[in-house]
């Protein structure tokens, strides 16, 4: 098999790909790439990415799009987006927090820094319902967006002094005679090195070093008075360090980069195979050399041979939102889009609340995202948005790109390509709005 | 998400793949509603439905210790006219709007367990639910992370695309006592969720549901992944189609009060009905916390809850169903012995907990606690609730109690398994 090859050599798995004759650039790649770097894309999108080759897609993904969906320049949109937010977003608590984040999302020219977010919403899963105030889940999700494809040093330094992050672990008030374990555990375990590459002892340790940390009014405060500064032992250094000097010793860790590149393997690439040590470690050694600038990975993956290999496709569940969004980018439902609350209910009901993961560590993802309801709200979904007559008409979008003679082609190629097997396009029929329906709700679509 | 939770997930998504292979895929709710069918009630068939009385529930004016010294002396105003009580024994009986509940007790369907408690009582709304949901009293911060009913899932993790073991019908945040680490409780107000919401006529509504069907249909064993989908899928219409035939099959017949906990619970029956996997079901009744004017309000909450109980119990029943599920209905804490000045009563303790459905003893378990040795001026507890939940996890849901709530509590016998 292509996949055991490629997954069992490293060199040639992370060599750049190229386009030949017997890989051609085709609409299966600009579409997988656009399922994992960003969201389902338009059939303009694909079009204009499938002509202009792999570099200038792939490089469009990583530095986003001139214009946003809207027509407004890129910096123009994200000014207006953090407006929103921080207005009526946040003053309409956990629904307008999501509804702020879906809209900016289905019209973002950036898709891939909106799913980096997203990637590292769950990486530091936070939740609104413990939190209990929406403008400062409302500024950690600026501070991960700032951070989502810049520096992971600096956003793990940022994040022990986030307050909706200390309020979540119980960490605000951590004084030198009675450190606070809870973050110093978290950032260990979930956030940097992952179970079995730290002991009890250095997390104690490094609990002193996170003392003199308060919330203060919704406010991040360092009290020196508060601060141990004697000496601690952690992962075999020793100093008198502070929280900064924690996030550089586990920075320093070989496990951290290797605990982070899983990550990024399972959300661009693989959810269901376990990559070897041996094929994570290129990608660990240079996100760790480049001192961890998210950019250097999830750069050499998506240009990477593995990453274009059709061994690599359908290998992950669409999570909720970026079902959600991908389809509504895809279908052009922009101007005006779907009512973003409605979408963010739509989304809590197939197992996805943004801004309120259900633990520390997240949401499960993967398989997980399917069970009888969650399954039954993804078609209720479709089928909702299909009868919404004023939003989206199914006979105008293929007609509007020259395939109004037939809609199943069109539905088939735009939304999940080559995918289906003949006997399930057989059954792809009738009215356009039916062979939409009848794609969107295909056990095919719910993976990316 | 975790690096061994990958590994479990992982790991399920194989052992159902594996399923697959043998052929023929029977979803898991099919294989359980033809066990229930057979008759016996297997431990891995038994519901347990979870009715919160939200606000802290007057126990001392729902079974009434008349005939105890102290009631009479301590309840002035709020005295609840003899003559119209339910009688359980000679001393004690249940409020007069409870005659569907006398009706369930007649029938050998309703224990009583009195007193029920916890040490150092918290008159804390939040903080005495918190300690019901999760059955742990201490303040370490993990205790607050699950709920008792949530270890129950997380010590037994669905496999993907099978139903959801647990659901909370009604509306508001998940109650933490369904909080767990890996499972995600769905929240259901209406059971439209549960249903495929084709539109047009009813013609119209057919056509689109085969037709999704066909397409999910079509074998995709050859990708693990895409069979998994395909398996689910069709799990859920599957679902979705059978709880309408039983919801359209059953129209009149049922005859539920026009209540909203009557609703939930009708809602609840539909769905035990349809030989859903779904083994937890936890609900509320909203509007015990009576500091003023008690006794009209009080009234009517306990004649919508004996009434819609007797109404879910007789539904089950004519379904051949009320042998696998039992309802447990408790408090977060009862009320002052004394009534205030508001004719109403304050925060208290200790308070009656009922459970319908096949009881192992029928009527009152334990000892009224005293009306004259109070603690503060609530009464002190009897039975920790601890020691029930004991039972019905140990006896009638089949899991042991110890890792989920703890050592040392002794069950108390409550339903009969036989």
């Amino acid at each position: 098999m292509r996949l055991r090859t490629l997954q069992d050599d490293p060199r040639h798995a992370w060599t750049p790909f190229q386009a030949s004759d017997t890989d051609p650039w085709d609409l299966d790649r600009v579409a997988h790439l656009h399922r994992r770097a960003g969201f389902s894309p338009s059939w303009e999108v694909l079009q204009r990415d499938l002509e202009e080759g792999p570099e200038a897609s792939i490089d469009r993904l990583l530095h986003g799009e001139p214009e946003a969906l809207d027509g407004s320049p890129a910096a123009s949109f994200d000014n207006l987006m953090d407006a929103l937010a921080r207005g009526p977003g946040a003053a309409a608590g956990p629904t307008g927090l999501q509804a702020s984040w879906l809209y900016r999302m289905i019209h973002t020219p950036f898709p891939l820094r909106e799913r980096m977010t997203l990637f590292w919403h769950d990486h530091f899963a936070t939740s609104v319902e413990k939190v209990n105030e929406p403008s400062l889940m409302r500024q950690q999700n600026e501070l991960l967006r700032r951070h989502a494809l810049g520096s992971f040093a600096d956003l793990l330094r940022s994040m022990a002094k986030d307050p909706a992050m200390l309020l979540w672990l119980d960490a605000t008030a951590s004084k030198k005679e009675h450190p606070n374990e809870n973050y110093a555990r978290e950032v260990m375990e979930l956030f940097t090195l992952g179970r079995g590459h730290y002991s009890e002892r250095d997390v104690q340790e490094a609990a002193r070093a996170f003392t003199g940390t308060f919330v203060v009014q919704g406010r991040y405060r360092h009290d020196s008075r508060e601060f141990d500064a004697g000496e601690k032992s952690i992962l075999g250094q020793t100093g008198s360090f502070d929280g900064d000097a924690v996030a550089s010793i586990l920075l320093d860790q070989p496990a951290c980069a290797r605990f982070l590149c899983r990550k990024l393997f399972a959300l661009l690439l693989s959810e269901v195979d376990e990559p070897s040590d041996a094929l994570i470690d290129p990608l660990a050694d240079a996100y760790r050399n480049s001192g961890y600038d998210t950019m250097v990975p999830v750069s050499m993956i998506l240009h990477s041979r593995l990453f274009f290999d059709p061994s690599m496709r359908r290998k992950r569940v669409k999570s909720p939102v970026e079902f959600a969004v991908g389809t509504i980018r895809a279908l052009e439902i922009v101007s005006p889009t779907v009512s973003t609350n409605e979408l963010a209910e739509a989304c809590s009901r197939m197992g996805q609340r943004l801004f309120a993961p259900p633990s520390v560590a997240g949401w499960d993802g993967g398989p997980a995202w399917i069970n009888t309801t969650t399954t039954l709200a993804r078609s209720n979904t479709i089928l909702a948005l299909m009868n919404d007559r004023r939003r989206f008409d199914p006979e105008a979008l293929p007609a509007r790109h020259g395939q109004a003679d037939d809609p199943a082609a069109f539905y088939t190629k735009l939304l999940v390509q080559e995918t289906l097997s003949s006997e399930v396009r057989n059954r792809i029929k009738g009215s356009a709005r039916e062979v939409a329906t009848l794609v969107l709700t295909s056990p095919e679509y719910q993976l990316a | 998400m975790s690096l061994h939770r990958r590994q479990f997930l992982r790991s399920s998504l194989a052992a159902s793949s594996l399923v697959s292979m043998g052929g023929v895929t029977i979803p898991g709710f099919l294989a359980q509603s033809a066990r229930a069918a057979r008759g016996a009630a297997k431990s891995n068939d038994r519901i347990l439905v979870v009715v919160q009385l939200v606000g802290g529930n007057d126990g001392l004016n729902t079974v009434v210790p008349h005939g105890i010294d102290g009631y009479v002396r301590n309840r002035r105003r709020l005295r609840l006219p003899t003559g119209q009580l339910h009688r359980v024994t000679d001393d004690i009986s249940l409020h007069p709007s409870m005659g569907q509940m006398a009706k369930l007790l007649e029938d050998g369907r309703l224990a009583i367990v009195q007193g029920v408690g916890y040490p150092n009582p918290d008159r804390s709304h939040f903080r005495s639910m918190e300690i019901w949901e999760t059955a742990r009293t201490d303040s370490h911060p993990e205790a607050l992370e699950t709920g008792w009913l949530g270890r129950v899932l997380d010590a037994d993790p669905p496999s993907p695309g099978s139903d959801s073991p647990a659901l909370h019908v009604g509306g508001g945040r998940l109650p933490l006592a369904l909080r767990a680490r890996r499972v995600e409780v769905p929240s259901m107000e209406q059971i439209d969720q549960f249903r495929l919401q084709a539109n047009g006529s009813s013609a119209e509504q057919d056509s689109t549901r085969s037709a999704l069907n066909e397409v999910a249909g079509v074998d995709r064993s050859d990708d693990p992944l895409l069979g998994f989908l395909r398996r689910s899928t069709l799990a859920a219409y599957e679902a979705s189609a059978r709880l309408e035939e039983v919801a359209a099959g059953q129209g009149g017949e049922t005859n539920y009060p026009n209540f909203n906990l009557a609703r939930r619970l009708e809602q609840i029956a539909r769905i035990i009905k349809a030989g859903f996997g779904t083994r937890i079901y936890y609900t509320r009744q909203d509007g015990y916390d009576t500091h003023a004017n008690q006794l009209a309000t009080h009234a009517a909450l306990l004649n919508e809850l004996a009434d819609s109980l007797a109404a879910f119990h007789e539904d089950l029943a004519q379904d051949g169903q009320a042998g696998r599920v039992a309802v447990l209905v408790f408090s977060e804490f009862g009320r002052r012995v004394a009534e205030n000045a508001s004719n109403g009563t304050d925060h208290g303790a200790a308070a009656p907990v009922f459970v319908v459905g096949p009881v192992a003893q029928v009527g009152l378990i334990g000892e009224h606690p005293s009306l004259d040795d109070l603690d503060e001026g609530d009464l002190k507890y009897q039975t920790d609730f601890r020691s029930l939940y004991a039972s019905l996890l140990d006896e009638w849901l089949g899991v042991p109690s110890a890792p989920i709530i703890g050592e040392g509590f002794a069950p108390v016998s409550l339903l009969s398994t036989s």
